[in-house]
């Protein structure tokens, strides 16, 4: 008998290893149990109306554009408000890691974050944020995977946590000399 | 073994060894034949298995396979300089190598999904694990102690041309659609204007329409 080269064992390595993972993927969500899965697509979920969903959270999706200039790219009639106590503090936060001295609040929504389904948050056409809730995290807050989509193309992918006061700032494409920043927080629990 | 008492175990016969699935007689056959440094083998397969079936929920469905895997992939690549010296440890049947690159990447997989399923985020600084579809976009995500944020800063990204009006908007939280209908998001100002709709092309991409 032949002994494998140390190159052909590399090389079936890979192939094996996605084959392995492939296989579990596809095993593990064949069987059913009470312990479903946190989060799945609509097309997954039982084809019912969709009566009032489990929400887990309210998160704010902020759009700010970071820009040089003081003046925002908004008319008027578009104007995004929030608490200027919470506007003054996310924009000091935002500096502290985007280089810009202006944030300008372009877009929000506020979002039940779902616990069987996907939950979008769209505070612009350009870009939206969808949240997959996975449980809760240490100490509170959310463990979610988050997708950021520009039109039709996901920027990124990520696990992560969202917590009341730990919010998310994910530094987008520029634009106009400046640049998109979306910004996910969790509101606080209400009293 | 090999039927023939003196013949060595086919690969077959070597990987029933390993799962305890042989006849009981060629079982306690091999048990008495094999060297040591095929028990050790048996032994470590037995607890990737053991392993595998602690640590996994009975149900798994992973909302991102590609992050998932680029985290495997990652793993594989950080630990490929340290099997490199591989060649030197104990003789085993050159066959029984073909049957040890699966239980690697069995137990490679056990260890992706601890790290999955551990909760690598403590309360004070959270961290994010990221996935970039587009090769040439570079994801840095940290934790900024000055901003008490968790950071995904993306270089690289195309700019969004300065001739196009980005379009934002101020809504309210909406509930899920009904599977295969668009969701419709409403204005936050209490006025239950429609704002956006919201449904998927085949490949599950958003397309959002926003009414004027």
């Amino acid at each position: 008998m032949t002994s494998p080269s140390p190159s052909r064992s590399r090389r079936s390595f890979l192939p094996l290893l996605l084959a392995v993972l492939s296989s579990i993927s596809h095993a593990f969500s064949q069987s059913p149990t009470p312990a479903a899965a946190p989060a799945s697509t609509p097309a997954s979920t039982p084809a019912a109306a969709p009566t009032p969903a489990a929400a887990e959270a309210l998160v704010d999706g902020l759009l700010f554009f970071a820009s040089k200039d003081a003046t925002t790219p908004l008319p008027k009639e578009d104007k995004v408000t929030l608490d200027p106590a919470v506007a003054q503090s996310l924009s000091l936060r935002l500096a502290k890691v985007f280089k810009f001295p202006h944030f300008h609040l372009i877009g929000r929504h506020t979002q039940k974050v779902f616990k069987e389904y996907e939950s979008w948050v769209v505070p612009s056409k350009d870009l939206c944020l969808k949240i997959d809730y996975q449980g809760p995290a240490e100490g509170g807050g959310l463990n979610v995977h988050l997708q950021l989509w520009q039109d039709k193309k996901v920027l990124v992918k990520s696990d992560t946590v969202i917590s009341p006061g730990q919010p998310v700032f994910l530094g987008g494409p520029k634009w106009r000399g400046g640049r998109l920043v979306f910004v996910v927080m969790q509101q606080a629990p209400a009293k | 073994m090999n039927d023939e008492p003196n013949l060595p175990p086919n690969d077959e016969q070597l990987l029933r060894w390993i799962d305890r699935s042989l006849p009981e007689d060629q079982l306690k056959a091999l048990d008495l034949s094999a060297p040591p440094a095929w028990h050790q083998q048996r032994d470590a397969a037995q607890l990737t298995g053991n392993l595998l079936r602690s640590s996994l929920p009975r149900t798994v469905e992973l909302p991102s396979p590609d992050l998932f895997t680029s985290r495997i992939m990652e793993a594989v690549q950080r630990d490929a300089p340290a099997t490199a010296p591989a060649s030197n440890i104990t003789p085993f049947p050159s066959r029984f190598r073909q049957w040890f690159a699966p239980l690697a990447s069995a137990a490679l997989v056990a260890a992706g999904f601890l790290l999955w399923n551990a909760n690598p985020h403590p309360r004070s600084s959270p961290v994010a694990e990221t996935y970039t579809p587009d090769s040439r976009v570079i994801a840095r995500a940290y934790f900024s102690d000055d901003a008490d944020a968790t950071v995904i800063d993306l270089e690289n990204l195309e700019a969004v041309p300065d001739s196009r009006e980005i379009r934002a908007f101020n809504i309210a939280s909406a509930d899920p659609a009904a599977p295969g209908e668009p969701q419709i998001f409403y204005a936050a100002n209490g006025s239950r204007k429609p704002v956006v709709v919201l449904s998927h092309d085949a490949t599950s991409a958003p397309h959002l329409r926003a009414i004027p």
